[in-house]
């Protein structure tokens, strides 16, 4: 099961897969090169806490970037 | 806002320890709050902007649910069984899944009759012999 992440790392793994983060009004969308969205997702952070990136999120766009590639 | 004509579901995740916001109708679209409705609100933050794109024409295509009686199976089956369905696909000039559903419609009738699954497996034998045979004698 994947693992909450912080925002730097999840950007790297986002950028693994050749997706890119971009700042919404208040969250962010996973965007391919030609700027079409794969999904949404918001960062966490409470009060003097890391700003990290829930599992579920984490394990959605691994699940989603799969399911694209298998159809390619 | 979004007005929103379908449920959204509300579940407290102990692997994420906050509360996350999902529905059916819009599965890349999740919530999560440290409160149900901060979730709920998330959620609803972020359909907006899953719908601006849809309408922008920029969301990704995805495979989508299969046509009707169009089903992608994926299962893990032993060797030997495997062995078995691509020799008879070869044999016969079919795709193993013509031969998974062949074998899944006499099972069918077979349940269905309350015969016991030996004389199926007999059966299943004597079915792949004759096509065998008919094949030879086109």
């Amino acid at each position: 099961m994947p693992a909450p992440l912080e925002e730097h790392k999840f950007k790297q793994l986002v950028n693994s897969k050749n997706y890119n983060i971009r700042a919404l009004t208040k969250h962010y969308e996973i965007v391919d090169s030609e700027n079409n969205q794969l999904m949404t997702f918001a960062i966490s952070h409470k009060k003097g806490g890391k700003r990290e990136i829930k599992q579920i999120y984490v394990k959605k766009f691994l699940e989603l970037t799969k399911e694209v590639t298998d159809n390619d | 806002m979004t007005n929103i004509d379908h449920e959204i579901k509300v579940n407290w995740s102990e692997e994420d320890d906050c509360f996350i916001a999902i529905s059916e109708h819009y599965d890349t679209v999740i919530g999560v709050g440290d409160t149900k409705d901060e979730a709920k609100e998330v959620y609803l933050e972020l359909l907006n902007e899953h719908l601006k794109a849809q309408q922008e024409g920029r969301l990704i295509k995805r495979p989508g649910r299969p046509a009707k009686n169009n089903i992608k199976l994926s299962c893990n089956i032993p060797e030997n069984i495997k062995t078995f369905i691509d020799s008879e696909a070869s044999k016969r000039g079919l795709n193993q899944a013509d031969i998974i559903i062949e074998a899944i419609q006499l099972y069918q009738s077979y349940t269905n009759n309350q015969k016991n699954i030996e004389t199926f497996a007999q059966d299943i034998i004597k079915v792949f012999k004759n096509y065998e045979i008919k094949n030879i004698s086109i």
